[in-house]
């Protein structure tokens, strides 16, 4: 297995490049000017040609772009990741800030939907084409269905405008000591409506392995032997079925830590999506860059952890 | 993926193309029923797509002939009638700039259709055109369109969706292409896949025996068994278009103002104002977005279950 581990990081190697080039072609393709970006607007036509172009070199725009890209490659390759244009601090500094609000709402909401979507999806696979099915299959297929925004917005209209028993957005209440509670209130929300978009496949997942695992062979082996119904269940059959969802997610968490835009838009939450939102928008260069270059890296390690997850669970698959 | 989208069925993949195997194996044994004619009958049967084939079908004609339908101009601003509960003659309401809500969903739905017909075209043409070059030549082609496919995948998508409707500025065409040059790997894997099981096929082997070149091979007896897992592909891709596009349109990079599309219009929801006071103003395009999309999830569910030797199979055991 190790030999297969270190084969797929070489295999790895070129695709991280590859993604690393593309990531930089396309920051530099974006219409506008980031030195522009950052001087005042009132103030753009007073400034001078001569400051705008020695802003440009400190910020090492000036140099042929290949130039820059191998600056950039060395720099990465020496652990400097960079600073912020837009807010002049080290972009480690500013995601670090942001990793953790949207680490929080990624797995309260990856957690809260596995622990819906399990039991349901068992009880569907288990009363297979009857009423628990149909309706369990309805709710998958609506989940899957409405757009996340639009959940959202109901949800704020619902719970903040109308019952006012909730905050609309923000992480915290501003101006107030942070305490657990007002957190977990503020969570709430967006964790829940995340959780509901991530419901709809996990339950047509486990559904589906689950009828699968159940037609196995040494499941009415083991109900011949007189294992309890429970216990053929979930020892023998939940067990195998819940190998693929494993894989599943290993292969979202990354790009669901690289930033869930849209709900963070929506519920006004401080996390990495709203992040580089505003860094393009700002033409914050290395704050994209970095971003991207860490979620393909997420994601490469991740979707090894998968197979390799895959294997150490499941003994018949040889790596 | 990105968590605003995830793969829609992180399952059909696997699923479909079993089911590609077992039609290849039927069609190895037996020629006496058409597979087409199982298919249609499958899908006949399916109760709920019919429902929403139909659902479907009566939208489209409203986006066609929007302009014949529509009360109002779409556009038409009128600031002594703005933010106007619906009425006798406003259906639904009016905007902002005192546009009609109603007229403004039926012109939003030929964007939508349109984006979401078109990018899951496209992004199934370039995965078949891809995966059967991958499938049928194999090695380094193999090789380098897997790598391919990698990348694409590791990238995270709405990230750099963004991005590039930033660079190329927003409009159908742009979210067309920026959609399809995300979402072709997963069709290209199927059909790679099926291709690669329909190659050592009896029928391919005796064509090739008799002197048909590649190009005569992928493109004549090669298509066929790449069709049917196509297309329950591309229709499922088509909701995932008409979601992206939406949720780019409420992110502000969608189709340029005036023009309305259903992202569009609940972009003004962002503000508490009119989520509490102006229910009329994104209630419809978000429920209209929802209805469209589980529609053509059922659809693509139908399909899929109509193309699988197996659910017959199923059936009977």
């Amino acid at each position: 297995m190790l030999g297969y581990v270190a084969r797929r990081l070489i295999i790895a190697v070129p695709v991280w490049f590859g993604i690393l080039l593309i990531a930089f072609v396309f920051v530099h393709m974006l219409p506008g000017d980031p030195v522009q970006m950052l001087i005042d607007p009132s103030q753009l036509s007073g400034a001078s040609h001569e400051f705008l172009a020695q802003k440009r070199a400190e910020l090492g725009l000036d140099k042929p772009l290949p130039v820059q890209w191998l600056i950039w490659m060395r720099n990465i390759a020496e652990g400097n990741l960079g600073y912020s244009y837009q807010q002049d601090v080290p972009v480690t500094h500013l995601i670090s800030q942001r990793f953790g609000a949207t680490l929080l709402l990624t797995l309260t909401a990856v957690g809260l939907a596995i622990a819906v979507a399990v039991p349901i999806g068992v009880m569907a696979s288990l009363k297979q084409n009857t009423f628990v099915d149909y309706i369990a299959s309805g709710v998958s297929m609506l989940a899957l269905s409405i757009p996340v925004f639009f959940l959202g917005l109901i949800a704020i209209y619902i719970f903040a405008l109308q019952l006012n028993v909730l905050p609309s957005g923000g992480e915290h209440t501003l101006g107030v000591p942070a305490t657990l509670w007002d957190t977990i209130q503020h969570l709430a929300m967006p964790a829940c409506v995340l959780a509901a978009v991530l419901l709809g496949p996990y339950v047509r997942y486990v559904r589906q392995s689950m009828l699968d695992v159940l037609r196995q062979e040494y499941i009415t082996t083991a109900r011949a032997k007189g294992a309890s119904r429970y216990r053929v269940v979930v020892k023998h059959a939940l067990r195998n079925a819940l190998i693929p969802l494993t894989a599943v997610l290993a292969v979202q968490v990354p790009a669901l830590l690289a930033g869930t835009v849209v709900i963070e838009t929506v519920f006004a939450w401080p996390g990495l999506g709203q992040l580089v939102y505003q860094s393009i928008e700002g033409l914050d260069y290395p704050v994209i860059l970095v971003i991207v270059m860490m979620s393909a890296v997420l994601v490469l390690i991740c979707n090894l952890l998968a197979d390799v997850l895959a294997a150490v669970l499941d003994p018949r698959i040889r790596l | 993926m990105s968590s605003d989208f995830i793969e829609p069925r992180a399952g059909v993949e696997a699923e479909l193309i079993a089911a590609a195997e077992a039609n290849a194996e039927l069609n190895a044994e037996s020629t006496s029923r058409s597979p087409l004619r199982i298919a249609m009958r499958g899908f006949m049967n399916h109760r709920l797509a019919m429902v929403a084939l139909a659902f479907l079908i009566v939208v489209a004609l409203l986006a066609i002939f929007a302009p014949l339908i529509a009360p109002f101009d779409p556009n038409a601003v009128d600031i002594s009638h703005f933010r106007q509960p619906p009425s006798g003659t406003h259906w639904l309401g009016t905007d902002e700039a005192g546009r009609d809500v109603l007229s403004r969903l039926l012109y939003g739905a030929q964007v939508s259709l349109t984006v979401g017909v078109t990018a899951a075209l496209s992004a199934g043409f370039i995965g078949l055109a891809l995966g059967l070059l991958a499938g049928f030549l194999g090695g380094w082609v193999d090789a380098t369109i897997m790598r391919l496919t990698e990348v694409v995948l590791s990238f995270p998508s709405l990230i750099v969706i963004i991005l590039l409707v930033a660079i190329v500025g927003p409009s159908i065409g742009s979210i067309v292409l920026v959609i399809a040059l995300f979402e072709w790997p997963t069709g290209c894997r199927i059909v790679r896949q099926v291709t690669r099981v329909t190659k050592e096929a009896g029928y391919v082997t005796a064509a090739r025996s008799v002197g048909v070149g590649n190009f005569r091979l992928m493109s004549r007896h090669m298509i066929g068994s790449v069709t049917s897992p196509l297309t329950v592909i591309v229709t499922l891709l088509s909701a995932q278009a008409i979601l992206l596009e939406a949720a780019l349109s409420f992110l502000g990079l969608g189709v340029n103002p005036p023009q309305a599309s259903w992202g569009g219009m609940l972009q003004s929801a962002q503000s508490l104002t009119v989520l509490s006071n102006y229910w009329w103003l994104w209630l419809p395009p978000g429920v209209a977005i929802g209805l469209t999309v589980l529609a053509i999830n059922f659809v693509g569910d139908g399909l899929r279950d109509a193309f699988d030797p197996r659910q017959e199979m199923r059936g009977k055991a």
